[in-house]
């Protein structure tokens, strides 16, 4: 058998393996999804219905918000979080990258301990901290109880954004690392810094375009956790976010539970591949 | 914007380094640096890896301050300056351009952060591009230019800004050798239109002594020497910037009175070192200092190398260190290898190594 006959054996071998495990993946992650607008629109008669669907919109119960509404909490729940996430890592791994590179490795263990540590234990402690300090404080109007009451009111999100943030630091730091490896950080600001730039200047003008993609992804990655995160919002008592919404929903219309998750799960596929494809737009302009 | 245009605002400043120390830990990258740089030269920080050149600029441009001493622009002490505010414009010696910015964009870059209106700056990096002759590749970005195109924006970014001093961190090591030549002529054409005084680091004597008005020669943090090219060359006032800068034979002799040596059966002038008569010394002399003719006994030709213009030829002699000896292409024919050649030396001056 001459060479390039098994050459082109191997390729075709190699080919037929990768199509078998696409399709493989796709059977796995696409077949639930089948299935479950398969349950969402069957009739108990064996007939085909878009019902299930027509209730996500109906009026809520009267005390409980509406699938739109927990939708878009959600959602901006997602956007704090991922800029908290970024105005903290972003500046800090620069810092890190060009003055303190022997820190790096101390911060990096630190932003992957919520990895190490269950979000359940994570909001354990800072439960434990308001007890801890709240009641202690007491309703004396001092500035530290009014400041812990104000951050621990569930009417807006500012603990659940603040704890978000530190679970989403594992991929966050990760995915931006990566992006700044990959720049020649020190000469690309000393060409910023030497031209007059501001630091502001240096960084936003600079530094961010070139770590579009890794920014972008960051934030995907941040979404997705905030996007389908129950443990924490439950048991700090938020009710509006969406997985805690959806989990109270009447047990009984499970048709109905399931169309809202295949809804919401298509909408965020959406609005993912929209921000992916502003990603990918963005990073071609200008990179190799 | 034309090139007189540009020259009229790019007024050439002095710089000057007084007695600047750096120290990091406890390593001493500069020890004592003194020298001027004149208005509108082009002067070269010529020296071997760690001999203090890149710590001298980078001190320069602000990006690093001294531990002890001063560094001067134009009379004033600007140590304490932060680079963005100090005006130098600096090519780097890895491009350096920004990767999501065309090639206009990064040159308008000095200009935008001054709040120079758009159509003005765009009006300037065209003007810039063509004195770079790249005016047809505005619109490309970095990636889809070759490095030395590359160079040759960072440099048209650098001389937007209209700088007191230019600065130029090794900007042609990373091009290869035909591309390197072409940008090192350019760089000096531009130069001289403009008069922007200019400091270029390089590690590459041939470089230097190419494109520079005054070569500094530096060595462990300090100054050995700064002269023009040809002082440099033909009167080094040191040995390492003797064997730095071009070839050298280290050759044996001896000293006679009235400041000449004996090397080679020949009494000859030499500079350096003043010995006592009698004296053993080692006296440097450059490969085309020494002139060959065939003999039937003498050095013996152990190997040739192909130069051009010139044949350098390895002699050996028992007892004595091999010599470098330079021959013109029409007598290379009379040395083959094997064979026997004397040596004698050229009537100039030659340098005794202390």
């Amino acid at each position: 058998m001459s060479s390039s006959t098994t050459t082109v054996r191997r390729l075709s071998w190699g080919a037929g393996a990768r199509w078998l495990v696409l399709a493989l993946a796709a059977v796995y992650f696409v077949g639930p999804l089948i299935a479950a607008i398969n349950f969402t629109v069957k009739t108990p008669g064996g007939g085909v219905s878009l019902d299930a669907y027509g209730q996500i919109f109906a009026a809520p119960p009267t005390g409980q918000i509406g699938f739109v509404e927990a939708l878009v909490y959600s959602l901006l729940l997602s956007v704090f979080s991922i800029a908290l996430t970024l105005a903290l890592m972003v500046p800090t791994q620069i810092l890190l990258h060009l003055y303190l590179p022997k820190l790096k490795s101390v911060v990096e263990i630190i932003c992957l301990l919520p990895l190490v540590f269950p979000p359940v234990v994570l909001v354990v402690g800072i439960s434990n901290i308001y007890k801890a300090v709240a009641p202690q404080a007491g309703d004396d109007g001092s500035p530290l109880f009014l400041a812990l009451k104000w951050a621990r009111d569930t009417d807006h999100p500012l603990l659940l954004v603040a704890t978000y943030s530190v679970m989403a630091l594992p991929f966050v730091y990760r995915t931006i690392n990566t992006g700044l490896e990959a720049l020649p950080l020190a000469t690309l600001v000393e060409a910023a810094r030497n031209l007059g730039a501001s630091w502001w200047t240096t960084i936003t003008s600079v530094l961010l375009p070139p770590l579009r993609t890794s920014l972008v992804n960051a934030g995907f990655l941040c979404f997705a956790l905030v996007m389908g995160e129950y443990t924490v919002a439950s048991i700090l008592l938020y009710t509006k976010p969406f997985p805690v919404w959806l989990a109270q929903l009447p047990a009984a219309s499970g048709q109905e539970q399931a169309a809202v998750s295949v809804f919401s799960l298509l909408l965020v596929e959406a609005a993912l591949l929209l921000v992916s494809g502003f990603g990918v737009k963005g990073s071609k302009k200008g990179m190799p | 914007m034309t090139t007189t245009e540009i020259r009229a605002t790019a007024t050439g400043v002095s710089a000057e380094f007084r007695d600047v120390r750096r120290v990091f830990g406890s390593m001493t990258a500069l020890d004592g640096l003194t020298l001027t740089v004149e208005p509108g030269e082009l002067l070269a920080l010529l020296g071997p890896s760690g001999c203090g050149k890149t710590t001298a600029l980078r001190l320069l441009a602000g990006f690093d301050r001294p531990t002890s001493g001063g560094v001067f622009v134009g009379g004033k002490d600007v140590s304490g300056v932060s680079a963005a505010k100090r005006d130098m414009g600096m090519v780097f010696q890895s491009y350096s351009l920004f990767p999501t910015m065309s090639a206009a964009d990064n040159v308008a870059f000095g200009l935008r952060v001054r709040g120079v209106k758009r159509g003005a700056r765009r009006a300037k990096a065209v003007e810039l591009l063509e004195l770079v002759g790249l005016g047809a590749h505005a619109q490309k970005y970095p990636h889809q230019l070759s490095g030395g195109q590359q160079q040759r924006v960072a440099l048209a970014r650098a001389l937007a800004i209209q700088p007191r001093l230019l600065l130029l961190d090794e900007p042609l090591s990373a091009l290869d050798a035909k591309v390197r030549e072409q940008l090192r002529d350019e760089i000096r054409r531009i130069q001289t239109e403009l008069g922007v005084t200019t400091v270029i680091v390089t590690h590459d004597q041939e470089e230097a002594l190419a494109m520079a008005d005054r070569v500094a020669v530096m060595n462990s943090g300090r100054l050995e020497q700064c002269a023009d090219p040809a002082t440099l060359y033909q009167r080094p006032s040191t040995a390492f910037v003797a064997e730095f800068v071009g070839t050298m034979n280290r050759v044996a002799g001896v000293a006679e009175s009235d400041g000449r040596v004996r090397v080679l059966g020949h009494s000859v002038a030499a500079d350096g070192a003043t010995r006592a008569p009698g004296e053993d010394v080692t006296v440097l002399v450059r490969p085309e200092s020494l002139v060959l003719n065939p003999a039937l006994e003498g050095w013996t030709v152990t190997a040739s190398t192909f130069r051009g213009a010139n044949t350098r030829l390895r002699l050996a002699n028992a007892g004595h260190d091999d010599l470098l000896a330079d021959v013109a292409a029409h007598r290379v024919g009379d040395f083959p290898l094997g064979a026997r050649a004397s040596v004698a030396l050229h009537d100039a001056p030659v340098l005794v190594a202390s």
